[in-house]
């Protein structure tokens, strides 16, 4: 026993690679057992055959990624571009989309102005920001409900008595609405690492930049944003990613009248009982957003962003 | 199919559970009060009891929500005192010292992914009448022992066969509602088309003010079938595209496909037409007068949802005992009076509230449901176009 | 030591500070001239380096004003006044070239191509840095990126060149070099430096003014020679290098002063200054250890001060050697020899005479 240990041992100082490796194992088991795993079991499923009922069949096949692509026209019967699937996937991604791009808009000044002028009380601000964490996340969207709705909703009443209107506006089960819900849900997504990125930022730089005759604004376009692009790339990463796959706000907020590629796959794992095809579409949904955040990554890396990660 | 039950006053949490998961917390009582097994226990055949006492004594019960007498029914509260069968799991327990273990869910699709996989460990199961055939085709669920259920003589004649009685061999029925639409009064009054599906499809005038069932499979095909002359249980191609295109021009006029916050928006007037559940639109009513509910002329469904003993499950005699207990006269009152939902047990509307049994929301008359039937969930291509339909709708 | 003909650069008139119950700076009153090398000299939280920040714009006055070029700066932000600053921690854009960094002013007053092209290529020479451009400031070491701070600022020809503890940071000999450059360049470019520095040596070696500032206070302004020979307090005395404190009642001795102390005691003094109305009252004197001899035995006939005494201790310097030697049993005083003379090698317990002129006694004037 004891040789084994002290010839492993001295392997490893001979070989500090390996050693590495084994010190890794922890987060390689991690990735593995939550990350890794649950995805080849989606892989899997989405090349067995869905049986009546629900049940599935072990046939390998390829038809559920053909009817992601392709479907038969209802009228018609004729096969047809899945222009559903490929609707809702665009819809969900320009959703996604304009969601970080508000996020980042609102979230940029609050993070800068916490990291910046929060003096001592910047960590509560922080947690200000964190508490809604607290409370359940659909209690939250409920409350969020309560507030929109008309015209008896807060909002509404206020600014009908107000006198800002004098009709009610339609601020639930439109897009309105899910963007409403998916930019407050994601906002402190976008706050945090931003918040980080600005916390780390070298003060006397910017003082700098202005000594040396920067306004305001050009100080943040030409040393304070490139300075945070790496938390400007985190937070649009843990914005967009979360956003695209988003199911409770546009079933609840949107009414089911603004859904997203999440509740179009929802549909055909419970309405449908079809894990099969749910699965192939979730599959192809991972790919794309992938790749888009491989490309997003890579220029990003190209053009010196991540170096500008301080 | 999203169907929610609701206590009269309190507000479902369904919409708060059914996306966190947390809905499979356990209602577990350790330890219950032996008690001597009392007078009552004599509607018990002795073989069951002998069965039961050959098992393990415990139960594990999948229902839906807010779907059992939780609390203790008074007569302060009710208008009439059933103490002694509620909170209904607590006094089963104490009877025949078993411990019970209650476990609720939000949707039958969630039910349905729990139990089909196998393994649930549930003994009693609720399906909803429309599920009982895949339940079966599945050989999930087992046939019941008639015998045991000496109870079931309690049940109406139209819950134990034709119209409404869904597959005795399999299920015991529990509870039992009319999917129809609440409106409120004050905003349609003299308009000829309330108590017509046409309300719903043709109310270009309420506009923005109507919300349909997110059940659209279901619910949404059901209705627009209805509405155009069709049953319910149509399968055929031509009349199921009609119903979706008549979705499709209903759609713009809508506010939203919703079940969860419809009965809350109908009492705050946002909402003026909402297609519903009967035990929905009394709770609506309870906090807005002027609320009404219609049961369509053109036809709906009527639902049931029994209780069946899952196919897998070790404990056959614990679970009959459970179902011929629920099935006595006073156990079902408690239940359905703190649920308000309608029992289709005959002898407990003896014990039920007068304001209950006589409210033709959740009892409506004979005459309110002469073109209502049972939903049958097709299979194949009647299936997979009602789906095809909701997908299109919903995109 | 102003100039009257040179033109005002940079004025403090009554200026105060706060933070808080602190008072960072205390009614500061100051003027700088034109094309003057100025320092502040102080420990840390004297102030010096917040003085130097309201004249940035960095900070704004609570109280008084700052005039530079004669205009009234208190309400102008940073980017609105003609002075430029080397931070203490350089504060290089870490994202930029040297080239960006040196014409990162220039492009935000979008200026032509040709021209930052040309003003960054002389400024580089300037600074010894050609060939550096394509760099990024990590890639540079602490003297190269000290020289990008000091060009970044320079080409933008600000009136005043504010210097905050710019060499801070560096390793002994390369400041030495440093000091030298930024004095070179000071007198190359010919505007006007103000440097914060809490090391005497580099204010004295690199200032032609200097004021100490101690708890938010200006305590003396004036050349290096002046502020090391004459300190007007202790505490000037002390910061600006070791010194000895004697203190004892003014008398007359002979034709001119004497200072008589308690412990017998009698030094004389410069009579510079003094009347018959400082007679009998007490007074300090501040004595630089190098400026007292150390013989064997009594003999130099010029020193007016001459004191029997016994090494006490000994501390070897390098360059030179620092003795303690006890007067009367009782005055410790401190002697520096250089290290070429044989008094150097004088042991402790050695039995030794201390003399010095009246000349380099320092009376301390204010109470």
């Amino acid at each position: 026993m004891r040789s084994v240990r002290h010839r492993l041992g001295r392997f490893l100082w001979q070989h500090p690679g390996a050693k590495a490796g084994t010190a890794l194992s922890p987060i390689v088991f991690w990735i593995a057992l939550f990350i890794v795993g649950p995805l080849f079991v989606v892989l899997f499923y989405s090349f067995l055959t869905s049986g009546p009922f629900g049940s599935i069949q072990y046939n390998p096949t390829l038809e559920n990624y053909q009817k992601t692509f392709v479907a038969n026209d209802l009228r018609t019967n004729e096969p047809t571009p899945n222009w559903l699937y490929l609707n809702i996937f665009g819809r969900s991604l320009a959703l996604a989309f304009v969601t970080t791009l508000i996020c980042m808009l609102l979230g940029y000044p609050v993070a800068y102005w916490i990291a910046l002028r929060g003096g001592r009380y910047k960590n509560l601000w922080i947690a200000l920001f964190i508490m809604p964490f607290w409370t359940s996340y659909v209690v939250r969207i409920f409350a969020w409900m309560f507030l929109l709705r008309d015209p008896s909703g807060f909002i509404n009443q206020l600014l009908l008595q107000s006198g800002l209107i004098q009709e009610p506006v339609q601020l639930l089960y439109n897009v309105t609405g899910v963007l409403i819900g998916m930019v407050y849900t994601y906002l402190p997504f976008a706050v945090i690492p931003l918040y980080a990125s600005l916390e780390r930022l070298d003060r006397s730089v910017l003082e700098a930049a202005s000594d040396l005759g920067a306004r305001p604004w050009q100080r943040l376009r030409y040393v304070t944003l490139p300075l945070t692009r790496g938390g400007i790339m985190s937070a649009c990463v843990l914005t967009f990613v979360p956003a695209v796959g988003e199911y409770l706000i546009p079933d609840l907020m949107g009414g089911s009248k603004v859904n997203m590629i999440g509740n179009f796959i929802a549909d055909k794992f419970l309405r449908d009982q079809n894990w099969t095809l749910g699965s192939a579409m979730s599959v192809i949904l991972i790919l794309i957003v992938m790749a888009i955040l491989i490309i997003y990554l890579w220029r990003g890396h190209r053009h010196g962003i991540l170096e500008g990660d301080f | 199919m999203n169907q929610e039950k609701v206590q009269p006053n309190g507000l479902s949490r369904r919409e708060f559970l059914k996306k966190t998961g947390a809905a499979g917390l356990g209602f577990y009582v350790a330890g219950a009060l032996l008690r001597s097994q009392s007078a009552f226990a004599s509607d018990m055949p002795t073989d069951l009891l002998d069965a039961v006492a050959k098992e393990d004594g415990k139960l594990n019960i999948f229902n839906w929500s807010y779907y059992i007498a939780e609390d203790p029914v008074t007569d302060k509260d009710y208008g009439v005192d059933l103490t002694d069968v509620t909170p209904t799991i607590e006094k089963f327990q104490q009877e025949f010292n078993i411990s019970v273990t209650y476990d609720t869910f939000e949707s039958q699709e969630e039910m349905l992914a729990k139990v089909r996989p196998g393994g649930s460990g549930y003994d009693v199961v609720v399906f909803t009448n429309y599920y009982v055939p895949q339940a079966k085709g599945l050989k999930l669920i087992q046939p019941l022992d008639r015998s045991w259920l000496t109870n079931a003589e309690n049940l109406l004649s139209r819950f134990q066969g034709p119209p409404f009685g869904p597959d005795p061999e399999f299920v015991v029925p529990y509870l039992w509602g009319v999917t129809g639409y609440a409106y409120n009064q004050g905003a349609v009054h003299g308009d000829s088309r309330v108590g017509h599906w046409s309300l719903l499809f043709r109310g270009n005038e309420y506009k923005n003010k109507m919300t349909m069932l997110d059940s659209v499979f279901i619910d949404g095909v059901n209705a627009a079938l209805a509405h155009l002359g069709f049953s319910i249980n149509e399968r055929s191609r031509v009349p199921l595209l009609a119903a979706g295109d008549v979705l499709m021009e209903q759609k713009p006029l809508l506010q939203a496909y919703t079940s969860g916050t419809v009965r809350d928006q109908l009492a705050t007037g946002d909402v003026l037409i909402a297609q519903l559940w009967t035990g929905d639109a009394l709770a609506a009513q309870q906090q807005n007068a002027a609320i009404q509910f219609a049961f369509p002329n053109e036809g709906s469904d009527v639902w049931v949802d029994s209780m069946s003993v899952l196919a897998e499950s070790k404990r056959p005699a614990t679970a009959h005992l459970w179902m011929n207990y629920i099935l006595r006269p006073r156990v079902a009152a408690g239940i359905a009076t703190w649920v308000a939902y309608a029992t289709p047990n005959n002898a407990a509307l003896d014990f039920i509230p007068e304001a209950q049994r006589t409210s033709t929301v959740i009892y409506p008359s004979d005459d309110d449901l002469k073109n209502y039937a049972l939903f049958v969930l097709p299979e194949g291509d009647a299936l997979a176009l009602r789906q095809q339909i909701a997908d299109e709708l919903l995109g | 030591m102003i100039n009257k003909d040179q033109s005002l650069s940079v004025e403090l008139i009554s200026v105060t500070k706060r933070y808080g119950n602190v008072v960072a700076v205390d009614s500061i009153n100051l003027t700088i001239a034109s094309g003057e090398f100025f320092s502040f000299l102080g420990p840390s939280g004297c102030g010096k380096t917040t003085t130097l920040r309201m004249i940035a714009g960095l900070e704004r006055p609570d109280v008084g004003k700052v005039r530079i070029n004669g205009e009234l700066v208190n309400d102008l932000p940073p980017y609105e006044r003609n002075v430029s600053t080397v931070f203490q921690r350089l504060a290089l854009f870490p994202h930029m070239t040297v080239a960006e960094n040196i014409a990162f002013g220039l492009k935000i007053q979008r200026q032509s191509r040709n021209a930052i092209e040309a003003k960054t290529k002389k400024i580089l020479d300037l600074v010894h840095l050609s060939g550096y451009e394509s760099r990024y400031p990590e890639q540079l070491s602490g003297g190269q990126q000290q020289r990008v701070a000091l060009a970044r600022s320079l080409i933008l020809e600000p009136e005043v060149l504010l210097l905050d503890e710019p060499l801070a940071a560096l390793d002994r000999k390369l400041r030495k070099e440093m000091q030298i450059e930024l004095r070179r360049i000071q007198q190359e470019v010919g505007i006007t430096f103000i440097y914060v520095t809490h090391d005497q040596k580099e204010a004295l070696s690199m200032s032609d003014r200097i004021s100490v500032m101690h708890q938010g206070k200006i305590i003396q302004s004036g050349s290096p020679q002046e502020i090391y020979e004459h300190p007007k307090t202790p505490f000037v005395a002390d910061f600006l290098g070791a010194s000895n404190f004697l203190s004892g009642l003014l008398v007359k001795s002979g034709n001119g002063f004497g200072l008589q102390m308690a412990d017998g005691l009698l030094i004389h003094i410069e009579s510079r200054g003094l009347g018959a109305s400082d007679l009998n009252t007490n007074k300090m004197i501040t004595l630089r250890p190098e400026a007292i001899e150390i013989s064997l035995q009594k003999m130099p006939l010029g020193a007016k001060n001459c004191f029997a005494g016994v090494v006490v201790n000994k501390v070897y310097l390098g360059d030179s050697t620092e003795f303690e030697v006890l007067l009367n049993q009782n005055e410790r005083l401190k002697v520096y020899v250089d290290g070429h003379r044989k008094e150097a090698q004088l042991s402790i317990a050695a039995d030794v005479f201390v003399h010095w002129d009246d000349a380099v006694c320092n009376l301390i004037r204010s109470d």
